[in-house]
């Protein structure tokens, strides 16, 4: 009797040994991710929030902590909320049609087998560019006298804008280049999409009855893409909220902040005027504003998934 | 309801030929399976017939009337691909009652709110729900009419691909290899849910299928496809046992039929076997031909010198004996009852012969040849019993 409590405990201890063991080699497993993630996000994200609650500025001796002041200041602050606006405006700007015109590019590649290499290459040229040196493409392109755009609008007797330097058309100048540059990327999402659904269920809707191709789209194509549509959407809202390169080689925000955007704003504040504290508040604001859509994609793959 | 008429039907993908003027005639109700091994044009030739590939030459009709310039959804045919091709996005109610709606509705009724608003849209809609409601009852589908075909057993959804198809009553149902994604008991199971749907509904079914067992349990008709060409469309049980080429009988029946090289006589006997053959063939003497013994129609005996046993198959209900002839070193099956000779094994000396009457003589090339069998006496019979 007591030799089988005595077997039981140790067989007991055994397996609490063994359990131990297992934990420790998953939390050994977990470690190097876990400490990359504390010193590369965690850490700098909690200083920044530290930091937001400061006066801090760079290269400053004295440092006083100053509570919500910072908010209180970015409420109040006019070229903070024209930035957000600015970015708002951008985003919805661009989003739709980068997001329409990368379906559309890859709809009909895929529709033709002709030529389809060369397109996919030709599409998706733009986003192996690097943004910076082809600022100054755009910049020659967008020349107010010299400028390809504005030359051939003369041609048709259209007098073309400054266009990055007109207060009205200097946002949807940057747009366009942000377009021109994401439409191939979202192309390629897409291609990667409509391989995903099985040929057999277009031939299925053509025996059902759908003649038309919008039939077929609307029945096979459109809720097929889905989840690329949602993803690609989502990717496409978080670069243009984080649109910086095109802003700083070519308009540095101006003229008068039209073409201010929020990390401009914040790369401003901290690094021109070195507001540390200040740019580290409005990257806290940024930051939430990411989580949103972030977590809107996560609700609505998880509504999507059941 | 209606007839088929596949006339010389051709189809090419750059330098391959895939179908080679095939032709067949599916009378009204038939239930004719295209089989053959794969890559020998039977699925493109149902393509072919739904409109999903339009044919280089020949020509279709159903129930007396062209169809080759026809659209798939004109054509008056039901479809059931291979993975049954369910919209993912829609409910089992949904899937069957789409047919209905692309047909009945025009673009603009479909639109969500159209629907609710439009008195006439909203009776369509209720027709067509009650003969959704019919199909799925059909088909025991009504419990799970508003799940999705991910919630679906492989099963489920080939009776919700079922339902589609015939809730549109089309003249012609067309199924590519329906059962193959389904696991081996289940098939079984399909095969006669099939069968029985094809006696309830009387319409013609086209089913392809490079199942054998399915062609013969399922079908009227069965044609037996090969490399682009048909080689025989019979009932089953003339494909099996009056086949017209030796790649249709090797095709068809498991184990595969044995061929052993032979030579006709100067009487017409055939020599060389190495087991007696009685009969005689039509064609010259000196001609080389194959004979076909389908492994039943062999008679296996102990002793006589003929062959020796080199492997015995038991699976209960029946016995294969493998054997070497001794006269021509070919490798033969016999089949056998199971208590049939008792403690035979492997390396034991054995004799054959073979069934009167059942012996298919080919060619060369493999065309079936005319072999007259002298008749036999009861007694003679019994004797080789």
């Amino acid at each position: 009797m007591s030799a089988d409590v005595a077997l039981s405990t140790r067989l007991g201890r055994a397996k609490r040994l063994r359990r131990l063991a297992e934990a420790a080699t998953g939390w050994g497993l977990a470690l190097p991710a876990a400490v990359l993630m504390l010193a590369l996000i965690l850490i700098p994200t909690a200083s920044a929030a530290l930091l937001a609650l400061t006066d801090y500025q760079l290269g400053a001796r004295r440092v006083s902590f100053i509570g919500a002041a910072n908010f209180v200041e970015m409420w109040r602050d006019r070229v903070f909320w024209q930035a957000f606006a600015n970015t708002l405006i951008y985003t919805a700007l661009t989003v739709p049609l980068s997001v329409g015109l990368g379906l559309g590019a890859a709809l009909l590649i895929e529709a033709d087998p002709t030529g389809r290499t060369a397109f996919r290459t030709i599409y998706f040229l733009p986003v192996t560019a690097l943004l910076v040196a082809m600022a100054t493409v755009w910049e020659f392109i967008l020349h107010p006298q010299l400028g390809l755009v504005n030359v051939a609008l003369r041609q048709i007797g259209i007098a073309g804008p400054d266009w990055l330097a007109s207060p009205d058309w200097v946002l949807a100048s940057l747009g366009f280049i942000f377009v021109w540059q994401q439409t191939g990327y979202n192309m390629i999402l897409f291609l990667a999409g409509l391989k995903g659904i099985s040929p057999e269920l277009y031939q299925a809707a053509r025996v059902d009855g759908a003649d038309r191709g919008v039939e077929r789209f609307t029945m096979v194509t459109w809720p097929g893409l889905a989840a690329t549509t949602l993803f690609v959407t989502v990717i496409t809202t978080l670069y243009s909220f984080r649109v910086f390169d095109t802003v700083a080689a070519l308009t540095q925000g101006g003229p008068s902040n039209a073409s201010n955007v929020l990390l401009y704003n914040i790369y401003r504040e901290g690094f021109v005027y070195l507001r540390t504290g200040y740019a580290s508040a409005m990257t806290l604001v940024f930051l939430a504003l990411i989580l949103m859509v972030a977590m809107v994609q996560m609700r609505a793959r998880r509504g999507h998934s059941a | 309801m209606a007839s088929l008429e596949i006339d010389g039907v051709s189809k090419r993908y750059g330098d391959n030929l895939i179908l080679d003027g095939v032709s067949v005639d599916v009378p009204d109700g038939a239930f004719l399976t295209l089989v053959g091994p794969s890559g020998c044009g039977k699925s493109t030739l149902l393509r072919i017939l739904a409109g999903l590939e339009l044919q280089d030459a020949g020509s279709l009709r159903i129930g007396g009337h062209e169809v080759s310039h026809l659209r798939p959804s004109r054509r008056d045919i039901a479809m059931v691909f291979q993975s049954y091709a369910l919209y993912p996005h829609m409910t089992v109610a949904q899937n069957i009652a789409i047919p209905l709606i692309l047909r009945r509705l025009p673009l603009w009724q479909r639109l969500p709110l159209m629907a609710r608003l439009l008195p006439q849209a909203r009776s369509t809609l209720a027709r067509i729900d009650a003969e959704v409601q019919a199909a799925m009852e059909m088909l025991g589908l009504t419990s799970l009419a508003e799940r999705r075909p991910v919630q679906l057993s492989g099963g489920q959804r080939q009776r919700v691909a079922l339902g589609r198809a015939l809730v549109r009553q089309p003249a012609v149902f067309l199924l590519d290899e329906p059962l193959s994604n389904l696991d081996a008991k289940l098939r079984v199971h399909m095969r006669s849910e099939i069968a029985q749907l094809h006696g309830r509904l009387g319409t013609t079914f086209v089913y392809v299928t490079h199942d054998q067992i399915e062609a013969m349990t399922m079908s009227t008709h069965v044609a037996v496809m090969m490399e682009g060409r048909l080689l025989q469309v019979a009932t089953p049980s003339e494909i099996y046992a009056d086949p017209a080429d030796l790649r249709v009988a090797e095709f068809i029946g498991s184990p595969k039929i044995n061929v052993l090289p032979a030579r006709v006589g100067a009487d017409g006997t055939l020599t060389g076997v190495g087991l007696p053959v009685s009969g005689s063939v039509a064609a010259a003497p000196g001609t080389a031909v194959q004979l076909g013994l389908r492994p039943e129609h062999l008679i296996l005996r102990r002793g006589g010198g003929r062959g020796t046993v080199s492997a015995i198959e038991d699976t209960g209900p029946e016995r294969f004996v493998s054997l070497v002839l001794d006269a021509s070193d070919a490798p033969v099956v016999a089949r056998v009852a199971p208590d049939h000779c008792a403690g035979l094994r492997v390396g034991d000396d054995v004799s054959l012969a073979v069934l009167p009457g059942k012996a298919l003589v080919f060619d060369h090339a493999g065309a079936r040849l005319g072999f007259d069998h002298p008749a036999m006496t009861p007694g003679e019979f019994d004797h080789v019993r």
